[in-house]
């Protein structure tokens, strides 16, 4: 009995040491970044063998402020990112659905096509797709930014996956309860489907919110920059600015962080959810 | 929730005004003022609005408005930018870039100002002019220029009694034998004399009194005894132990000079003002000279112009800015500003510049330099000239055989030139073979129907349901995605490019031109090895990382959970950019991360510029950085799995072993599928992390597959060859997806 305890504590010890040396170890650079971020001259004790900087100056974030209209830039970078998120949720959860969960001719091989085509990287074939936003008269505006890249492999896919291994018989009631397909939708998967539509929508926002090559290209006028576009085209390149960098990744990491933390609300939502099925 | 909802809308009814009354105030400045639109790059863009200004003042009514343009993507910008209908006014274009533009034909003509004698060509340095010359047209002004020098430490050129620095070869040959020896006689392990970094090959060339001709199929592009000259003088270097191996130590080499590790550097003029303005240990004991010569001493030229776009709405203005700052009052202040020495060679005469020491330097170097040729053949040429050069100045082998054997090399890249390209293109060609692959698509996909169809048909949903669930993602899908990859697939089989992207209809018709080239590309090759070696590593990698830390992590709930899952999950919310910059000091010679490995006795790694660890580096950056997606998606898959099945293990007396084992698994099948197929597609795109890291290099050790077929299509303007790499791996992608189905229902 007594090395049984010993063992438990030994293991939980074993568990806990892992889990704080890979927290440590996962967020030691953003540490460093943060704290050159705050130091006088960043990054600049190439030589030197100091870990942390020894004085602070909010410097780097106050000529970061002094680069133009932030305020409209971010707004721009709010709009970019919530329009993308809300629809790529909408129709990537819709498509999903039937993939997943209705039966077509044909279906199996389109989804192929589909996952194929989305596995070629916007970066590749940014031309073609400039010239055809340029040709619908989107350029410089948020559908130019937003439509072409809404609809993606990975989010139809994780849907898909998860709509799949939920059960049938919730359906086959449901429906033998007289509701129709988009009810089924609407009622039934979406709301079983929040945890991997939280973990969709917190990729999505992130992976907009960094975007950087696309609007940089889409958004010609600078009333219209995005935070990124902003940061990179407003701030120079040379040594002197990596503090501003710096404290730009600060900056644009905080709106995702927040948005990472009400997810994990959804999650919860999500349990409670699936035990009332029953 | 109603309240909320109105709070929302109210919200945007504000943002909506808001942004209406920015348009309006916007709108209403304009009215009055002349806005020039100037485009730089950032160096030059943090430090221009200063002669802005003074050009705001001389000039009532215009106001100049300067965008910088990033480090990463500024070809693309202007690239798009041209396309869209909006260049900026006034641009700095770099020499190497002029050549694209113009076949673009995105350039206006400054002729009329050299004609008007506002611009006179002899004030500029005319190999500087040369690279703004097409057709015998001027269409840029040369801005500033750039030459390399040589830098030294006074130290051993005194204890040897040098007077002045080496004039010549044999006497810079002299002086490194003898500082090489002395440093290795004071215990200095390598010894090195002079730091390969700045150095290209074509200056030992030129210097060996070589020229580079024009490119004709059956006549020599250079001339084969110079060359061999030249090969034998380096190499000769490398073997007495001169030259140092570039980035092998990982700190910056001005820093390395300033410590002693070379006593020589080649560097260019912010050389010189890093060495006055920052605090360096050396002082004042350094000098500077121009490049040591055979039978001349020639160094390379490079610099920017200031070129005007045709669209441009301000075009006298816009002369007039690019005069003012070709003027040599201008130039000289833009000199003490920047340190970017002026084209303009009045400049260098006006009282503040003909007495500084450093622009005397440049002023004797500038009197003979060299322009590289810019064709692109030359490029192809020295890919594959470097490939075999460090083996060979490693080996005894005959330098003749060598050089005889690079100028088959150009022979072959001349006749692949020659080759390529037989009929226009048209309208027709374009629509049939962008419709070729939709074809091929329909009828795969048709065929897929006529199988299945007796067996699945009872149970089918009304097609007009599927439509309402499938048309909006398709329709997008179909319009960005589908129709420009088959674009890709049409354009891969012609030559477009630079000179006919304003009209595709006079791309010529190559066959399978590209793809023999790509058979033939060894950095192709290389790029597949490295993002198969990526994805063999990196993906299990992070799909066990991940799926141990949400099993870890699936056992808290509350706050302790949103913790631990947002410091796991912090990595992937750091932007791009910053992330980049972070790990590429942490990845530096002297970071805490060397210190670290330092401290456990394996000693501090070059991480990113050794070859072999460069590849190892950019894995640990990825996996650090995408994990905490994974997992978050596993945490949600977890979630799924009915909690009953583990209390029927406990009673059970199953382990925790058991538990994964049986219920765990099987119950993340979904998920883990996935989660993998996710990651192969987000890291099949190895793409961001060697582009913002290390550029495909050290010696295209992280080249990925993407990166190559982005190079080709920004770096060289390429697209038709980029479009090839693209078809290649849709056809891979589509035998691998085959494979995989075959290989699952073998496995059910």
């Amino acid at each position: 009995m007594n090395t049984h305890t010993r063992n438990r504590l030994l293991k939980e010890m074993l568990f806990f040491s892992f889990l704080i040396c890979t927290l440590a170890i996962t967020m030691l650079p953003f540490i460093f970044m943060s704290a050159e971020a705050l130091a006088p001259s960043p990054m600049a004790n190439v030589e030197g063998s100091r870990y942390l900087p020894q004085n602070w100056s909010l410097e780097s974030f106050r000529q970061l402020m002094g680069v133009g209209d932030i305020a409209r830039f971010t707004m721009n970078s709010m709009i970019h990112a919530f329009g993308y998120t809300f629809l790529s949720l909408l129709l990537n959860s819709l498509a999903a659905f039937a993939f997943a969960r209705m039966v077509f001719p044909g279906r199996d091989r389109l989804f192929t096509m589909l996952i194929l085509a989305m596995m070629v990287p916007g970066q590749v074939i940014m031309i073609p797709v400039f010239i055809i936003v340029k040709s619908l008269g989107l350029l410089n505006s948020f559908a130019g930014l937003i439509l072409p890249g809404c609809a993606h492999a990975f989010g139809i896919f994780a849907v898909r996956q998860f709509m799949r291994d939920l059960p049938d018989e919730i359906f086959d009631a449901a429906r033998t309860d007289g509701c129709s397909d988009f009810e089924l939708f609407t009622h039934i998967a979406l709301p079983l489907c929040r945890p991997i539509l939280a973990s969709l929508a917190v990729t999505s926002f992130i992976y907009t919110w960094d975007q950087f090559l696309y609007p940089l290209v889409i958004m010609q006028d600078e009333p219209m920059f995005t935070l990124p576009v902003a940061l990179v085209s407003l701030t120079s390149q040379h040594f002197g600015s990596w503090g501003m960098l710096l404290a730009g990744g600060v900056v644009t990491a905080l709106p995702s962080l927040i948005v990472f933390m009400l997810a994990q609300r959804a999650y919860v939502a999500g349990i409670t959810g699936g035990s009332t099925k029953g | 929730m109603t309240n909320s909802l109105q709070k929302l809308r109210l919200i945007k009814i504000v943002r909506c005004a808001f942004l209406l009354i920015m348009l309006l105030i916007c709108h209403a400045g304009m009215a009055e003022d002349i806005t020039l639109r100037v485009w730089c790059m950032g160096g030059e863009a943090e430090k221009l609005p200063k002669m802005a200004r003074r050009f705001e003042y001389e000039n009532p009514g215009v106001k100049v408005r300067i965008q910088a343009l990033s480090w990463g993507g500024s070809y693309e910008k202007l690239v798009t930018a041209f396309l869209g209908g909006a260049p900026p006014d006034v641009c700095q274009l770099g020499t190497t870039m002029m050549r694209d533009f113009y076949a673009m034909g995105a350039l206006e003509s400054l002729q009329p100002m050299f004609d008007s004698g506002d611009l006179r060509a002899e004030d500029f340095f005319s190999e500087s002019l040369k690279t703004c010359t097409y057709d015998g047209l001027y269409f840029g002004m040369p801005w500033y220029v750039d030459t390399r020098v040589v830098y030294f430490r006074r130290e051993y050129l005194d204890r040897f009694g040098w007077q002045q620095f080496p004039q010549t070869w044999e006497e810079y040959f002299k002086l490194g034998q003898q500082v090489t020896a002395a440093k290795l006689a004071a215990g200095d392990e390598i010894g090195y004399f002079c730091s390969l970094q700045g150095f290209t090959f074509e200056m030992f060339y030129w210097q060996a009194g070589g020229d580079f001709m024009p490119l004709q199929a059956g006549y020599p592009a250079f001339d084969a005894a110079k060359m061999a000259e030249a090969i034998s003088y380096e190499r000769s270097m490398r073997q007495a132990g001169f030259l140092g191996k570039p980035h092998d130590s990982g700190i910056d080499y001005i820093t390395e000079f300033d410590q002693g590790r070379y006593e020589v550097a080649i560097s260019g003029p912010w050389m010189a003002a890093d060495l006055k303005k920052n605090q360096h240990r050396l002082k004042n004991a350094w000098g500077m000279a121009p490049m040591p010569k055979n039978k001349r001493r020639t160094s390379f030229i490079g610099g920017s112009n200031l070129v005007q776009f045709k669209e441009s709405r301000h075009k006298e203005i816009g002369r007039r800015f690019i005069h003012f700052l070709g003027r040599p009052d201008i130039q000289t202040d833009w000199y003490e500003i920047s340190n970017d020495i002026p084209a303009n060679r009045r400049a260098m005469e006006t009282p503040q510049l003909i007495n500084d020491p450093v622009m005397q330097v440049f002023r004797d170097q500038l009197e003979d330099t060299r322009l590289p040729p810019a064709d692109r053949e030359w490029s192809i040429f020295w890919d594959r000239f470097y490939r075999q050069y460090d083996a060979f100045m490693e080996s005894d082998d005959d330098v003749k055989d060598f050089v005889r054997k690079m100028s088959t090399v150009m022979a072959e890249v001349i006749a692949e030139r020659d080759a390529s390209g037989k009929p226009t293109t048209g309208g027709v060609y374009w629509v049939a073979l962008t419709l070729f692959p939709v074809v091929l698509l329909s009828a795969y996909i048709l065929q897929g129907i006529g199988r299945r169809q007796p067996l699945k048909v009872l149970t089918s949903t009304p097609l007009r349901t599927v439509a309402l669930f499938l048309v909006p993602a398709m329709t997008v899908m179909l319009i960005f995605r589908l129709l420009p990859l088959c674009v890709a697939f049409a354009a891969s089989f012609t030559d477009l490019g630079a000179a006919n992207i304003t009209d595709p209809t006079r791309a010529l018709f190559t066959g399978s031109g590209n793809y023999l080239r790509l058979y033939q590309d060894e950095i192709f090759w290389k790029s597949v090895n490295n993002t198969l070696i990526y994805l063999l590593v990196g993906v299990p990698a992070n799909l066990l990382i991940a799926l141990t830390l949400a099993l870890a992590i699936s056992r808290f709930r509350g706050w302790q959970r949103t913790l631990l899952a947002t410091g796991l999950f912090l990595p992937s919310v750091i932007t791009m950019v910053a992330s980049a910059v972070t790990w590429r000091w942490l990845y530096c010679q002297q970071s805490p991360l060397n210190l670290a490995i330092n401290w456990l006795g394996i000693g501090p790694l070059n991480w990113l510029g050794d070859p072999d660890l460069a590849l190892p580096s950019l894995i640990i950056f990825s996996v650090w950085r995408s994990y905490g997606l994974s997992m978050l998606i596993i945490l949600a898959g977890l979630e799924l799995i009915n909690r009953e099945l583990y209390e029927a293990v406990r009673i059970d007396g199953g382990s925790r072993w058991h538990e994964f084992r049986h219920v765990t698994l099987p119950g993340l099948r979904g998920t883990l599928f996935a989660v993998a197929v996710g990651i192969v597609v987000a890291n099949i795109q190895f793409f961001i992390e060697p582009y913002v890291l290390t550029g495909g290099g050290p010696k295209d050790a992280t080249m990925s597959l993407l990166l190559f077929s982005y190079n080709r299509a920004f770096g060289s303007f390429q697209l038709g060859y980029a479009s090839s790499v693209i078809t290649v791996l849709f056809v891979f992608f589509f035998i691998f997806n085959l494979w995989q189905r075959h290989f699952r229902q073998k496995l059910s």
